[in-house]
């Protein structure tokens, strides 16, 4: 656990998460770790020449070659580092790693003057663009970073999962107060987490859409989220300080955003009751208590039910 | 990754908590590596306790600022405003509106941005809504006479 947030480095770890429940994402993509280093634009631009090697712009390739060197810096292998040109660089960071070389081409600018006989003040330049073949000065990592329900779900529910502060692993009754200091709501939105992935759903993060969770059928790589889901705890009449309290026009908001992008929304209650002590919610036992109301919001439009009934 | 050099220089500017910092290199990795800004820069609010970026979308566009938040973090109106005169006046362009761009960071590194403007702006002209509206009858009336 880095920055209160829960990493995962290996690769096979990373692979296995997510392909085995699509837990996680790629700090650097938008859903499966798939970084890479080429520039998308650049790679159309050349796609005839038919390469498969990545290909960087020439500014980035600089910017990760000032990383390499910060990075030198720090590790105190800076002797004479300015007067260093690229290559140089890239190479004594190279024999200092482990890591194994990486390639890629970086598009670089080529000017050539033209000496244009009639015109002697003006030397024409023509610019070309050609990819010169260096050696990648700064690997990146790409880590998969697991929500702070969807790392719990994985050490609680499924006991597959240990987190480390430091060298130590942490508990689980440590990671539940943990995660609720960091998330000050934790406790209410693993609770639903929890209730939707044991009936089968993958609950992803709702950020984009303004809830707390999406609710995949299979996963993000099959199908669209079907159902847009915001959480409430709440006591045993319905009373309770409420997240997110919604007024007739913020729910009519969120209820026609969500509608846009094809998706249903599910307000979910948890039911706590009322003799439920503060001691038993510092333990995720108490989940055992609480019972789950779910809420399905839809539009109604009075015209057209009647459209539908006339057809029939 | 916690010992990337750009990392390490947003933590030791000292002015925010690690989780801000945090937040503050994904967007700063996000912007460069994932949506391939030509530029980005950070600097420090230091009343404000945060870690800003700057930055181009392109080589013709000019510089915006970038303010990453965790999403649990709560913000005023108050604060939003210090944050844009004071992001603003890092830009140092007095004439032009008041305007950053707030980088939401979840806590599975999901990031949404949104971009706040002092005053008024044209909104784009909408899509069809009438033909999106037609086209989810018409699946419904489908269903209905399956």
């Amino acid at each position: 656990m880095l920055n209160n947030h829960v990493l995962v480095r290996s690769p096979e770890d990373m692979e296995q998460l997510y392909s085995q429940g699509y837990f996680g994402k790629g700090i650097l993509s938008r859903s499966r770790p798939e970084y890479s280093i080429s520039d998308p634009l650049l790679v159309g631009k050349w796609r005839d020449a038919q390469i498969n090697m990545p290909i960087l712009t020439s500014k980035k390739y600089h910017c990760h070659v000032e990383w390499a060197k910060s990075l030198m810096q720090e590790q105190g292998l800076d002797d004479n580092l300015e007067d260093n040109t690229e290559q140089q660089v890239s190479s004594k960071l190279a024999s200092s790693t482990e890591y194994v070389q990486e390639y890629v081409l970086v598009q670089e600018e080529e000017s050539s003057f033209c000496h244009d006989e009639a015109a002697n003040e003006q030397s024409n330049s023509i610019k070309k663009e050609k990819l010169v073949c260096r050696r990648n000065p700064f690997r990146i990592f790409e880590y998969l970073q697991l929500s702070l329900e969807e790392a719990f779900f994985l050490v609680y529910a499924l006991g597959c999962l240990s987190i480390y502060y430091g060298e130590e692993p942490l508990t689980i009754l440590e990671l539940w107060k943990m995660f609720s200091d960091v998330q000050p709501s934790f406790r209410t939105t693993y609770m639903t987490y929890h209730y939707f992935r044991s009936k089968g759903w993958v609950p992803k993060v709702g950020l984009k859409y303004g809830t707390d969770f999406l609710l995949y059928r299979k996963g993000p790589p099959f199908y669209h989220a079907s159902y847009s889901v915001m959480a409430e705890l709440v006591n045993d009449d319905f009373k309770g300080s409420l997240r997110r309290p919604f007024s007739w026009k913020s729910l009519s908001g969120l209820n026609r955003t969500t509608t846009n992008v094809s998706k249903e929304l599910i307000l979910c209650y948890l039911i706590r009751p009322s003799d439920m002590t503060e001691k038993e919610m510092s333990s995720p036992e108490c989940m055992k208590r609480i019972k789950v109301q779910e809420l399905i919001v839809n539009r109604w439009v009075s015209s057209r039910e009647r459209n539908e009934q006339d057809e029939l | 990754m916690a010992t990337h050099p750009k990392f390490t220089e947003m933590m030791s500017m000292d002015v925010a908590d690690s989780t801000q910092v945090y937040a503050a290199f994904l967007v700063y990795l996000d912007l460069l590596e994932g949506r391939n800004w030509p530029e980005v820069t950070c600097f420090g609010l230091g009343e404000l306790q945060l870690v800003c970026l700057q930055g181009r979308e392109r080589e013709t566009e000019s510089f915006q600022v970038v303010v990453p938040t965790p999403v649990h973090m709560s913000f005023s109106h108050e604060r939003i405003r210090e944050i844009m005169k004071k992001a603003c006046a890092q830009l140092d362009k007095p004439d032009s509106p008041l305007s950053v761009i707030l980088a939401i960071v979840e806590s599975d590194s999901t990031i949404v941005y949104y971009k706040l403007t002092d005053g008024f702006i044209m909104p784009d002209p909408p899509d069809d809504t009438e033909d999106k509206d037609n086209k989810q009858w018409r699946k419904k009336r489908k269903k209905l006479f399956k």
